[in-house]
């Protein structure tokens, strides 16, 4: 019964999830686009548009990206006892 | 066209990972997986994200599962030389390299993606089975081979069942013992 | 199974000689993939993986605890602060705008401290559960 109400929410999200992304699609102004691709040279010396995207114009994107590899880290050093740990408790 | 057939191809690759018995080569078809995966990314025209799934998919996961796989593979298998008046002499152990419970017993765990380790020893019982050397004592007895086992030896029931369901030329006993008690 | 260091670093000849010669080229292709990041497809997260993924071959290779995790997860503090304090310095009150000049040398920068940052933390987050292998008593099944 748990496995099955389990699945039963997995599949719920999961569909939920995709109905809302496909019913509700926002139809974007291309300007954003346009700009970027026609200009992103000229403001930010890159040649390719992925890092002046990265590293200019969405530059709290990749910082808080930074963070979340800290997070996870210190996360798995408080959580995951270490070997040594583990052979004191094992004697 | 070439997009099919790379997503295809994907398909069978994912599916023989799933379905081959050896791990090892499991992690293979992953790799080969990813870097298929990567060349589709090439194909739509997303080379940053084909260098991150070719680094991450096919290097940095692959080497995560074999080191995975290196962790529980060594079993060391240690057989005595107690029916043989403590002798191991190279006839003897040409004997029990050639007797069909030893082959039986190597296949078992081959098939368990673990590496068996055999010792031939000239050890006595109660030195084998003192401490942690060992995760399998064989001894061979006049009419029957016995083996010995601590409790939290992996698969021991295994393989105890396969020993009864095949059978073999000589009685196979197995002894099951505390390694706290017993040292 | 009681299984040291030494049984382990002595299995695998093919894996020891084949990640022994791809080593060097491998540390040349993360640096060139992070330093050419803003003039070809790859960049820091890429570069980084590079990094981390040297690390854990050479974890493979020979499993031995003479990689300072605590040290490498500091260092990645430190680039991590670094980072973050960059943009606020230069991106931010605009310093981009009015000198042209150090918009490459931003770039090339930020590029390397987001690789190194990456390489150590994806390094040190998978030998952590490399090296999380107990006594071999604990995981006997």
């Amino acid at each position: 019964m748990r496995y099955f109400l389990s699945a039963l929410l997995v599949l719920t999200v999961f569909a939920g999830v995709t109905a809302v992304g496909t019913l509700h699609q926002e139809q974007l102004e291309p300007s954003i686009f346009l700009y970027i691709t026609s200009f992103f040279e000229r403001d930010t010396a890159a040649h390719n548009a992925i890092a002046a995207i990265l590293l200019n114009y969405r530059m709290y994107d990749t910082m808080f990206e930074a963070l979340i590899l800290l997070t996870a880290i210190i996360g798995m050093k408080q959580f995951l006892p270490t070997s040594k740990e583990l052979r004191d408790a094992d004697e | 066209m070439i997009e099919t057939g790379t997503i295809l191809l994907m398909g069978v690759f994912a599916a023989l990972a799933i379905h081959s018995t050896l791990l090892r080569r499991a992690v293979i078809y992953l790799a080969v997986f990813s870097l298929l995966g990567a060349f589709l990314y090439v194909l739509y025209a997303a080379p940053e994200l084909a260098i991150a799934e070719a680094v991450i998919g096919s290097g940095l996961v692959t080497l995560l599962y074999l080191a995975a796989l290196k962790r529980n593979k060594v079993y060391t298998i240690a057989v005595l030389a107690e029916g043989h008046r403590y002798r191991m002499t190279d006839a003897y152990v040409n004997y029990l390299e050639r007797s069909r419970a030893l082959r039986e017993i190597r296949h078992f765990f081959e098939l368990r993606e673990m590496e068996p380790q055999v010792v031939f020893s000239e050890a006595t019982l109660d030195e084998a089975l003192r401490g942690d050397s060992f995760d399998l004592v064989i001894v061979e007895e006049q009419d029957e081979i016995v083996l010995y086992g601590s409790r939290d030896t992996f698969a021991l029931e295994e393989l105890e069942l396969m020993f009864r369901i095949h059978g073999t030329e000589a009685g196979v006993r197995v002894v099951r013992y505390d390694p706290e008690e017993e040292g | 199974m009681p299984m040291n260091s030494s049984d382990l670093a002595e299995q695998s000849i093919v894996l020891q000689v084949v990640i022994g010669f791809l080593y060097p080229f491998m540390l040349l292709l993360g640096f060139y993939v992070i330093l050419n990041g803003h003039y070809t497809p790859g960049g820091g997260f890429q570069g980084g993986s590079v990094l981390a993924t040297l690390l854990v071959a050479r974890y493979v290779v020979s499993p031995r605890e003479d990689i300072n995790s605590e040290e490498l997860h500091r260092y990645q503090r430190i680039f991590l602060a670094l980072i973050l304090v960059a943009p606020a310095v230069v991106l931010f009150p605009g310093f981009l705008h009015s000198y042209p000049r150090i918009r490459p040398l931003y770039l090339t920068v930020m590029d390397l401290l987001i690789g190194v940052q990456v390489g150590f933390g994806v390094g040190v987050a998978v030998l952590r559960f490399a090296f999380f292998e107990g006594t071999g008593k604990t995981w006997r099944l």
